[in-house]
Formats: structure tokens, C-alpha cells, sequence
């Protein structure tokens, strides 16, 4: 008897079923706004907004570049505290053959980071406290990768330097 | 005060007034039982009544402290002026030394181990997010409110009616005392009634059985509902059994009561209410009397504690069973694509290799199916040579239906409201070797104490892990303990802290409701919220994207509607639509005010089709079925010779084709096949998300760090649109900007 009278009385309760056309939203004719932030991965379609000189122009798998010797890159920070510098990059077992170990400077608005040397191939994360005075909001932050010895490409002589993910500041 | 005397005082005075209920409601009616099942009786129908009386004035919108403190004392004290309070009953027949010293050696320890996990801080999984967390917004408000957007709101409450009462005065605490006193008056009722029936000794064991289980204990001592739920049932069948004995009319009213209490306190419980209809039916059969009066004084009353719950959802979502039969009773609150996919699964928990691991999952391991009833429980197929004896038949007759909505869902603590029975079937066959049945007892206690429980069950799983005495007395503040041990508190604290009064956060995994006072809305938990999930994903997600363009050209035609219509049937894809699009030669036609907007299903959504936003979309949100349709009245003949779709790419088996009205008023398929293209992605979704969720009021984002797209949100918050406010336990807070 309950489910019945549910039923029945379920039917009563009106909820329209047409409506008419909402708001209509504007066309999104570019990017988000402030396209250069503080953070960029290499399969986002506008990535390149953040590249000053030295990464590839093609995305490989849909994930990375490959960048030169020198890798130079700008980030926009709403804030200065509290941030880390993070990376994830790759350098392949291979490229050791041609150039023995890697050493890669990692400097930011002209001041070094750190210097990482790598002996063997892989992936790898890197994430660092980045100094506040080192860092400003009024303009863009450059970040600056050194690949001590460049890899060079045997089918094409590109000299290359490290497989980059993603780069930038992280709280 | 110390906060112990308001836990305290919070749990004893809700137990006190539901005791005192059910001594004047049995009275009233001019019922006599056995000293000690007066006591029993009278909790457990008069927390009917006081679930009820809780239901009603948070209808009114007092439910307050101010209002239950007084209105409980009252009450207590017209039942002592009444004498309510002095027994009247003969007591049940004297235990057996060996067994009365078995039976409270065994209770007293266990009963002091719950009692201390139980007033403990409060932070069980769901009591500290669903349970406690609307029992907390309802005292808010001093009521209920429309709640749309959290699907367990729509559950039956009838439990956490009493919860409120108790969480007025002590809060957290007092609520999970609530629950232990019908775990400690389980085994109290099991072994009266075995009193009562004649098999004292099956009637120790199998009381003991399980009261000691770990997965009854560990769900007695928090604020869930399943032991209350176990305790309700077998108090129903326990009176039922009295009444085929007595056949005393009256006794069907606190029957029925208790039946409809039942389905109250847990949608699931519902087979209390058919045992008692089919119980009584048959009895009375059997008995050549007629069965239509007492089946509909069962009935009758069963239906005052189910109407207001039925009620509450008719009128307000639309769906008297909400948040299942949406198929029977659409609407715009929980999709059918979600319930299908919630009872599958609920029917088969991630980790589980196959239903051939439940019995050791449930009785020895523990983790994947949440919680363990313990070794002894391997034994329970000696149960069914309990068969053999008249009160073995009725046991397993009740503890078989009861156990029929496990099937539903197979989580452990499902079969608790069949532990009872199968305990006294089992202790009805052990106790034929006495000394067999105490070893039993005995061994089942040793393996079920914490400290034993950790050397035979998985390292995870869900049981009571120490005596936390110092925490229960607030020796070391609640704060403290929690900020150490629950995974959610130190989130509900950021919440407080950092999302102003009034925030409404969207989140995609439980979250501690029960701890804040902001709004949360996790995605899976309504229509609306999935919505809001769906958007937000669309950025993250190209196969969410509208890069799928679908185009119907013909010759130019007078139309009074244009309907677009999905052919296919199957599962696992939804039809969706981003955008539908008309056009006359090269020119969109602008979307005009008379124009008139449908779809079948979810009609609900149709707008988000025709909104120019790339991150919204129409979604039928039901596998395809040939049928589905989006449809445009132009409220006046228009001439048109093209429509275009923008579709999202996860919806591989959709077949389309294109139907219009005439300006006579016929309805023709018009084009043949459409023409697809692929579609740029689309940039600047990000923002364009955060944008839409804006605008259907959220205003902070609760990302875990397990969540799908968590690093992007931390990596991009700039792009998004986010501000990050701060980080607990691998959670963090965002607001929207």
C-alpha cells in the first residue's frame, strides 16, 4: 500500500520539462587568463607562453620537450613565500655513452639553485625551497637550465640537454 | 563541567527518556513481561517513540538543546510519578551458577572495553563524516532543511533522531553511547529471551557470541547504526515469538511500532516489517482466526514511524525512496547512472578476488570487507543442525530473511542483524556438550580481545585496537587524540579556519562533515554534485572535451522543432551534448527567449547544451538506450537547414539522427546520416570551469591528494583560478577566485 501511495503521490509533485535557453556564456577566444603562471607542463596546448629560449618547439608523446645546453624559462608568482622550485625530467641511459656524467645548473632570476650531477639515466623529481628575495611578483621570474655537456643527436647533430616534463614553483 | 558529564549526561538522559517512553507507551497499553524484559522492551519501543518525537520537532525547527533538556526531563519525571519505574513482572528463570559467572565475567570485560571506546572521541569513518555530520547541520539549524546535494540525507534516520537528542547535550560522545546501549542491550535481550524459551545455556553462549565479535563490538562503540539496527530486529522477533504464545492483541502495537521503527532506522531493515506481516499472517492462518485485523494493526502502526520518512522525501526530492528507485521515481536530485553503479559497487568490494574469499574476509581477515565477527564465525553451518529444535527453525527463519539485504551489500557489518540468530543456532547445537559450548565461549572471547584480534586479522583491518581510557575521560582533550588519529579531523579544523561561514566546498572524496560547520559537497554524493565533478574534470580530461562535431544539413525547411535523437542501445557510455547548434545558411541562429528546451532523460540539464560553455554538457547520465533525445521548440516556424552537435569523444557508441516538426504539426526524419569533423580543443577551460562552478554557488575546492587531477590543481591553482589556503594530511584548500 506504502510504494502505492507513494507512487501516486510522487506523480503529483511538478518539476518542468522544458526550459528556456539560459544565459549564454561568452566564446573562450584564447587561453586562461595570465597564461604564463608558475607552473608549466609540457603537454598543456599554450606551454610554450612559458618558454624563453632553448626547449623544443614539438612535444614528443604528448608529455615532453626535449631542451638545449641552455634552457631558459619565465614563471608569473602571485606570492613569493613559501615556494619550491620542482621539476621532473628524464636523461636517457643512452645519451651517457656520448657524454659521461651530467652535471645541471639550475639557476633562478640569474642566481643558482642548485647544481645536480648525474652519473647514471632515469627519471627524476627535483624540488627545492626557492629564497622569497629571490624571487617577484611585479614582473616574470627566470629560470635558467645548464646542461654542462650536450648531447648530440647522431641523426640530425641537434645538440640536446635534458627530457623535460614539467617545471616551476609549488607551494 | 568537565566534557566527560556532558557526554555522559547527553547519552544516559537520551537512554533515560526513550526508557521512560517505552515504560508508559507498554503500561498504557496494559502489557506484562518478565522483570528484566520490561527493561529491554521498554528502550527499545520507546526509541521509537523518542525517534519519532525527535522527527517531529525537527520538523517544527526546534530541535535544540533548550527544547530536548526540558522536554526529556519531563518526561522522565511523569514516568516516575507514574511508577513507570518499579517493576511489575516475575522475574525469568534463575541461570545455572557456572553460566550466570560465564556469562557477566565475559559481559562485564567486554562491556567496559566498548563502554571506553565509545565516549572516546568520536572519528569512525562514516559517523564522523555522514552519520553525526547531518545530525550536526540538523542541530544547526535547529532542524531539518531541504538537503539536495548529500544522498545519505535521504536515508531513512530514524537511529540518528536519537543521536540528536544525545549530540544536543554531549556531542560526538554521546551519540556513540547511544549506539552501545543497544549493543550491550543485545545480548541482554538474546539471553532473556533464551530465559524465557528454555535453553538457558544456548542463550549465554549464544549471547556471547556476539556481543565479543569484533566487527559488533567496533560498530557498537561508534556512532553507526548497524548494531541498533541488529538490537531493533531481534527485539521484533523476540516479541513476535511472546505473541504466538500469548496471542495478546495489544502486543501488535509496540510489534508494529518496532516493525516501522525498523525500516526507520535503516532502509535495509524494511524485512523486519515483512517478517512481522508474514509472521503474524501466517500464525493466525494457521490458527483458522482471521488475520485481516491483526495485520493491519501491525501494519497501521509500522506506518507511523515509516510515513514521516517517506513523506519528508516525496515532498522534497521527489522520490519517496530516495536515493534508490530513481528509475521508478525520477528526478533531478541522484542520477540513475549512479545508483546502478553504487549497488555494484556495493556488491563487490574493490580488493575482493571473488566471493568465494567472504567467509574468511569477514570472519578472520577483515580489511577489504571492513571488519571481522571472528573465527568462531566459520562454525556458523553447525547452526543449521539447529533445525531440528522448534526455536532453531524460528531462528534461522528470521536470521535467513534478515540476512537477505547482505546480498546488497557485503561489507561485514551487513551481517550483523543475522549475527544473532546464527550465534543462537549455533549455541542451540554446541550446548548439547556443555563444556564444548564454554570452551567455545571462552576461546571466541580470548581470540576477539584486541590485543589477540591483531595477531590472526589483516593489519588494517576495521577493529577496536586498545582501551582508550584516558581519551574517554578527556584526560588527554579530544583535540589532541584526534588531531593523532583521525585522518579527517585536522581537515574539518583547516576547513574552519580557513573557509568562512556560509563556504560551500566541493570535494571529491569523504570529508568530515561532522567536525565543521561549512557546506561540503562530495562529488559522487548527488546529481548536482557530479555535475560539478563533471565539469571540473573536463579541462583534465580531452576525451571530456567537445572536440566531436556531429553536422545535419538539408535543404532549407520551415520547422516548427528540431529533435536529435540517439538510436543505440548499451552500456558503459552516457550520451552527451556540449553544444547543440542551429543554423540558417552560414548564420547561428541567436538562442531566443520563447525558444523551449528538452531531453529525455534528465531533462533537468538541458540547458547546459545551449549555454556556449565548452565545459558543460547535457549528459542523459544512463547507459544509451535508443530514444534519448535533445530537443529545441523555436515557439514559432523557423527556417533552418542545418544542425550541429558538439559532443565530448566518451561516448564511442552513440549513433544519431535528426527529427523535426512540421509547421502541420508532423513529426519527420530529416537528413541522413551527419557529418563529423574533429574540433580543436578548446583553450582557457580551466578558468571557464572554475568560472561555472562559481556560478552554481561553490566557493572553496577540497583536493586529496589521491584525487584525479590533484597535482594539476596544486601545479595550475593560477590558471584555475585558485587560491591555495593551506594543507592538512595530504589535503588541501582552495578557494575559488
Amino acid at each position: 500500500m506504502v510504494p502505492v501511495v507513494c507512487l501516486w503521490l510522487a506523480g503529483c509533485a511538478s518539476l518542468p520539462d522544458t526550459y528556456a535557453p539560459p544565459m549564454q556564456r561568452r566564446p573562450l577566444t584564447g587561453p586562461e587568463p595570465n597564461p604564463v603562471d608558475h607552473y608549466v607542463t609540457m603537454s598543456e596546448a599554450d606551454a610554450d607562453v612559458h618558454f624563453v629560449s632553448g626547449i623544443s618547439d614539438t612535444t614528443e608523446a604528448a608529455t615532453w620537450r626535449w631542451t638545449g645546453p641552455r634552457a631558459e624559462l619565465i614563471f608569473r608568482l602571485t606570492t613569493t613565500g613559501h615556494l619550491r622550485f620542482a621539476m621532473d625530467f628524464a636523461i636517457p641511459e643512452m645519451t651517457f655513452k656520448q657524454r659521461g656524467p651530467v652535471a645541471i645548473s639550475i639557476s633562478i632570476n640569474g642566481r643558482l639553485l642548485d647544481k645536480l650531477r648525474y652519473e647514471k639515466g632515469g627519471q627524476f623529481h627535483f624540488e627545492k625551497p626557492a629564497p622569497f628575495d629571490w624571487l617577484r611578483t611585479d614582473a616574470y621570474n627566470f629560470v635558467t637550465l645548464e646542461i654542462d655537456k650536450p648531447w648530440v643527436s647522431p641523426d640530425d647533430g641537434a645538440r640536446l640537454g635534458i627530457i623535460l616534463t614539467s617545471a616551476g614553483f609549488v607551494q | 563541567m568537565p566534557p566527560a558529564f556532558y557526554i555522559l549526561f547527553g547519552a544516559a538522559l537520551t537512554v533515560a527518556v526513550a526508557m521512560a517512553l517505552g515504560k508508559l507507551l507498554l503500561r498504557a497499553l496494559g502489557l506484562k513481561f518478565h522483570r528484566q524484559e520490561e527493561h529491554l522492551f521498554a528502550l527499545v519501543t520507546g526509541s521509537a517513540c523518542l525517534s519519532l518525537l525527535v522527527f517531529l520537532l525537527a520538523t517544527i525547527g526546534v530541535a535544540r538543546k533548550g527544547v530536548f533538556q526540558p522536554l526529556g526531563l519531563g518526561i522522565v519525571a511523569v514516568a516516575v510519578w507514574r511508577g513507570a519505574h518499579r517493576s511489575a513482572g516475575a522475574p525469568l528463570a534463575p541461570l545455572a551458577k557456572f553460566w550466570q559467572r560465564l556469562f557477566y565475567a565475559v559481559f562485564g570485560i567486554f562491556t567496559v572495553l566498548y563502554f571506553f571506546n565509545a565516549m572516546a572521541p568520536e572519528m569512525s569513518p562514516d559517523g564522523s563524516t555522514y552519520h553525526l555530520g547531518l545530525v550536526a547541520r540538523y542541530l544547526r539549524n535547529h532542524g531539518f532543511e531541504r538537503i539536495t546535494t548529500n544522498m545519505y540525507a535521504n536515508l531513512s534516520q530514524g537511529i540518528e533522531m536519537l543521536y540528536l537528542f544525545a549530540f544536543s547535550i554531549g556531542r560526538h560522545s554521546a551519540a556513540a553511547l547511544v549506539h552501545f546501549a543497544f549493543l550491550v542491550t543485545l545480548p541482554l535481550a538474546m539471553l532473556a529471551y533464551a530465559r524465557r524459551f528454555g535453553f538457558v545455556e544456548a542463550g549465554v553462549a549464544g549471547a556471547l557470541f556476539t556481543f565479543v565479535s569484533p566487527v559488533v563490538g567496533q560498530d557498537g562503540a561508534t556512532a553507526y547504526i548497524d548494531t541498533a539496527v541488529a538490537c531493533l530486529l531481534f527485539v521484533l522477533f523476540y516479541l513476535l515469538q511472546i505473541w504466538e504464545r500469548e496471542r495478546t492483541p495489544r502486543l501488535l502495537i509496540p510489534i508494529g511500532l518496532l516493525a516501522g521503527f525498523c525500516y526507520a532506522a535503516k532502509y535495509t531493515a524494511v524485512v523486519g516489517l515483512l517478517y512481522a506481516l508474514g509472521f503474524v499472517g501466517w500464525k493466525q492462518l494457521r490458527a483458522r482466526q482471521p488475520a485481516i485485523r491483526p495485520l493491519a494493526v501491525v501494519a497501521l502502526c509500522a506506518l507511523v514511524m515509516i510515513v514521516p520518512w517517506v513523506a519528508k522525501n516525496w515532498i522534497w526530492l521527489g522520490n519517496p525512496f530516495s536515493p534508490f528507485f530513481n528509475s521508478l521515481f525520477p528526478n533531478p536530485y541522484v542520477h540513475i547512472s549512479f545508483e546502478k553503479e553504487y549497488v555494484r559497487h556495493m556488491q563487490n568490494y574493490p580488493g575482493l578476488g571473488s566471493h568465494w574469499e567472504i567467509p574468511l574476509e569477514v570472519t578472520v581477515r577483515g580489511t577489504v570487507l571492513c571488519g571481522l565477527l571472528g573465527p568462531l564465525f566459520l562454525l556458523a553451518p553447525v547452526g543449521l543442525l539447529a533445525l531440528r529444535h522448534p526455536a532453531g527453525r524460528q531462528l534461522l527463519l528470521a536470521g535467513g530473511l534478515f540476512l537477505l539485504p547482505y546480498f546488497g551489500n557485503i561489507g561485514t557489518r551487513f551481517l550483523i542483524p543475522a549475527v544473532p540468530f546464527v550465534s543462537l543456532a549455533m549455541a542451540l547445537v554446541l550446548v548439547r556438550w556443555k563444556p564444548l559450548a564454554a570452551a567455545f565461549v571462552i576461546a571466541h572471547a580470548v581470540a576477539s580481545w584486541p590485543d589477540v584480534v591483531k595477531t590472526y586479522c589483516d593489519r588494517d583491518a576495521w577493529r577496536l585496537a586498545e582501551v582508550p581510557v584516558r581519551q574517554a575521560l578527556r584526560i588527554e582533550s579530544e583535540e589532541s587524540w584526534l588531531t593523532r588519529k583521525s585522518p579527517y579531523y585536522p581537515i574539518a579544523r583547516l576547513l574552519d579556519d580557513a573557509a568562512p561561514p556560509g563556504s560551500r566546498i566541493l570535494t571529491f572524496s569523504q570529508a568530515p562533515d561532522a567536525y565543521t560547520s561549512r557546506e561540503i559537497l562530495v562529488a559522487y554524493q548527488s546529481a548536482f554534485n557530479a555535475t560539478m565533478g563533471d565539469i571540473l574534470w573536463t579541462p583534465l580530461i580531452p576525451e571530456y572535451q567537445p572536440t566531436w562535431q556531429f553536422s545535419f544539413k538539408f535543404p532549407p525547411r520551415p520547422l516548427r522543432k528540431v529533435r536529435v535523437v540517439q538510436t543505440n542501445d548499451g552500456g558503459p557510455d552516457h550520451w552527451s551534448v556540449a553544444e547543440l547548434r542551429v543554423f540558417s545558411g552560414e548564420r547561428e541562429m541567436p538562442r531566443a527567449s520563447r525558444w523551449r528546451l528538452r531531453a529525455h532523460p534528465n531533462p533537468w540539464d538541458v540547458q547546459m547544451a545551449f549555454d556556449n560553455s565548452p565545459v558543460t554538457r547535457w549528459r542523459s547520465w544512463h547507459t544509451l538506450f535508443p530514444g534519448m533525445y535533445v530537443e529545441v521548440d523555436f515557439g514559432r516556424v523557423e527556417t533552418i537547414d542545418k544542425v550541429v552537435l558538439e559532443c565530448a569523444r566518451d561516448q564511442y557508441r552513440i549513433q544519431l539522427k535528426l527529427e523535426a516538426q512540421t509547421p502541420s504539426g508532423e513529426w519527420q526524419a530529416l537528413a541522413g546520416e551527419p557529418e563529423e569533423a574533429k574540433l580543436s580543443q578548446p583553450l582557457g577551460l580551466r578558468w571557464a570551469a572554475i568560472d561555472e562552478i562559481k556560478r552554481r554557488g561553490i566557493t572553496h575546492l577540497l583536493v586529496y591528494a589521491e584525487d584525479f587531477g590533484a597535482d594539476d590543481f596544486r601545479k595550475k591553482a593560477v590558471v584555475w583560478g585558485l587560491t591555495f589556503l593551506g594543507e592538512r594530511n595530504r589535503a588541501r584548500l582552495y578557494r575559488l577566485d
